[in-house]
């Protein structure tokens, strides 16, 4: 198992370096200089525009900027914002928590509603119920997330006074308040953008877990277990649904990309301060540095997802250890 | 008429969603005959704006107090070319990464494949977003071009596969021991017999492209105003919920349910009479 961990690991800092050097190139395909980029409207002399590119190393050859990028990133340095000059690793620092907590609370209401509909289907596929639910989920899956969140705002947080429209924390209150109050805060104003990035994820899950749970009632080891005379509920619950769960862990895993998309657009539906939130703003401001920074990580943040799928997999699935 | 497509549309849900994509072509190619007003004219800025929907204007006006009937029918026409144009080039260039991997094997096949295990592990918004960034104003061409550029990475996946095993068949080394080119040797022999799962790929992919563009648009990095997108109308309308203007942001989302719906109901018909156990 080791040796697939370690395999596993190897796989993904090489994904993350060509996203990295991939990232790159397209830095050095946007045309003119960052110079241009950030003080178009200014008029600047030919010698503060030098002295400028100097500062920041901007003017030595490609392969050797291209040495130190990679060097800084080793070291976690994403390099600074063009717009004022912050290192990109400390705005993306405070924008970490936001996005994580959101990603958490969407994959809890992802999971639990998924797979509760997907298995109430599995059940009995064909009924009206199960046909039911294929069209919720249909719907679901084909909403777009950020007018789900829209919806939400208009018919839930504007009659409910309690319910916030939008941010990630009341800015008045909070920080004077009890830790309890602070917990209550944050999450009240979690509830819809979870919610919103959850539902949306649910539905394919659902369709997933469906169609695993079918699969695995037709093996013979449910067959063994209904002739054994167990009860039904008892062959779904420890027998049937147990396997069909396995790959929805991989499913985690392949979601993940999905999901911190989504975050993106929902963290702009309620202004919510996270990963998407900044790297839109940066596009807006032309950041193309902090543009970057937020694309790398999201892109690290897959790989190890992916990573910890894996291994939630090996650990729950003896079979899959033996094969590799 | 394919075996496959005969077995999809014995389905009632594989019609009802070729049903629907037909209507909404007719709407997008037709909108001009279709809609009362012009999309982009200020029919009345003093007393017109902001209107609840009624007769005149059944879903409404906006701030600007133009049709938003008009605007999310020529929306439709904006939306489905932006993504049936890119799931084109997307699935052109997706075939041909694939296929290249899949025939040449060896290093080829290992670079293309770690750069695609790359590009796929950036998530899509971000991707995007990243060469977006590149230009100042993103036409609607440009746009095409960027979505279609990054979209194709999953589908090269898929046809290296299909290619993978098409080229171990016996057929195919018959007809190299006759002598064919290998371009001759790819189009008509090995071509053929993967199209259908790229066809898939395309029906489920414009579904998932008309979500992407209208998630850009509303991010407002799309379609730009004044032309009319889903996205960047649902973008404009959520200012005005507040104030009560529901409408603008409700009806293009309606729109991009029902068109998505549309294009999974075909691509999942596809898919399953394509591969029965997958049901």
């Amino acid at each position: 198992m080791a040796r697939t961990i370690a395999l596993r690991l190897l796989q993904g800092v090489v994904v993350v370096y060509v996203v990295v050097t991939l990232t790159y190139v397209t830095l050095q395909l946007a045309p003119g200089d960052p110079f241009r980029r950030t003080m178009d409207q200014q008029r600047v002399s030919l010698e503060d525009r030098a002295r400028w590119l100097a500062e920041r190393g901007l003017d030595d050859p490609i392969p050797v900027q291209y040495g130190r990028y990679l060097l800084g990133l080793a070291r976690g340095d994403l390099g600074r914002s063009f717009v004022d000059s912050r290192p990109v690793r400390d705005i993306l620092l405070e924008a970490i928590p936001n996005t994580l907590l959101l990603a958490v609370a969407a994959l809890i209401v992802d999971f639990t509603v998924g797979i509760g509909i997907g298995v109430v289907q599995g059940t009995r596929p064909g009924s009206r119920r199960d046909d039911a639910l294929s069209i919720v989920t249909l719907t679901l899956y084909s909403m777009p997330v950020f007018w789900l969140g829209i919806i939400l705002v208009m018919f839930v947080a504007l009659p409910i006074d309690w319910i916030p429209t939008g941010g990630a924390r009341d800015p008045i209150l909070f920080g004077r308040q009890s830790l309890l109050d602070v917990v209550i805060d944050r999450l009240r104003h979690l509830l819809l953008p979870g919610l919103t990035l959850g539902l949306v994820g649910a539905a394919s899950t659902a369709r997933y877990q469906r169609a695993a749970l079918l699969d695995a009632l037709h093996q013979d080891y449910v067959r063994a277990a209904r002739a054994r005379g167990l009860r039904e509920r008892a062959v779904v619950l420890r027998h049937a649904l147990r396997t069909s769960l396995l790959p929805v862990i991989a499913l985690f895993g392949m979601s993940l990309p999905l999901l911190l998309s989504g975050a993106v657009l929902v963290e702009q539906v309620f202004g919510w301060h996270g990963m998407g939130w900044v790297a839109v703003d940066a596009i807006a401001k032309r950041d193309y540095q902090v543009v970057t920074g937020a694309a790398i990580l999201a892109a690290v943040m897959v790989v190890v997802g992916n990573l910890v799928a894996d291994l939630l997999t090996q650990i729950a699935d003896p079979r899959t250890r033996e094969a590799s | 008429m394919s075996p496959v497509v005969r077995r999809a549309l014995r389905q009632a849900r594989t019609r009802s969603g070729l049903a629907l994509a037909v209507v909404l072509g007719a709407v997008a190619l037709f909108a001009p005959a279709l809609t009362p007003y012009d999309p982009v004219e200020h029919l009345d800025p003093r007393d017109g704006a902001l209107l609840g929907p009624s007769v005149a204007h059944p879903f409404g006006t906006d701030d600007f107090s133009r049709d938003m009937f008009s605007r999310i029918v020529f929306g439709a026409r904006v939306s489905l070319t932006i993504a049936v144009v890119s799931v084109l080039i997307a699935i052109s260039a997706g075939t041909a990464v694939g296929s290249i991997a899949g025939l040449a094997g060896g290093a080829v096949d290992a670079v293309l494949m770690r750069v695609v295990d790359a590009l796929l592990a950036v998530p899509r918004i971000f991707l995007v977003l990243l060469v977006v960034a590149l230009w100042d104003r993103v036409e609607v061409v440009t746009l095409i071009l960027i979505l279609g550029l990054t979209s194709w990475f999953a589908t090269s996946r898929v046809v290296r596969a299909e290619v993978l095993s098409v080229r171990e068949r016996e057929y195919i080394g018959a007809a190299r021991a006759l002598g064919l080119g290998r371009m001759r040797l790819f189009f008509r022999h090995v071509l053929p017999n993967i199209a259908a799962p790229i066809v898939v790929s395309a029906t489920l992919g414009v579904g998932h492209m008309i979500l992407v563009e209208a998630g850009l648009s509303y991010l407002g990095v799309g379609v730009r105003p004044p032309t009319p997108s889903w996205g960047n109308i649902i973008r404009q309308g959520q200012e005005w919920i507040l104030p009560g203007a529901w409408w603008i942001s409700l009806f293009p989302g309606i729109a991009i349910v029902i068109t998505v719906v549309a294009f999974s109901l075909i691509g999942d018909g596809l898919r399953d009479a394509l591969d029965p156990r997958a049901r």
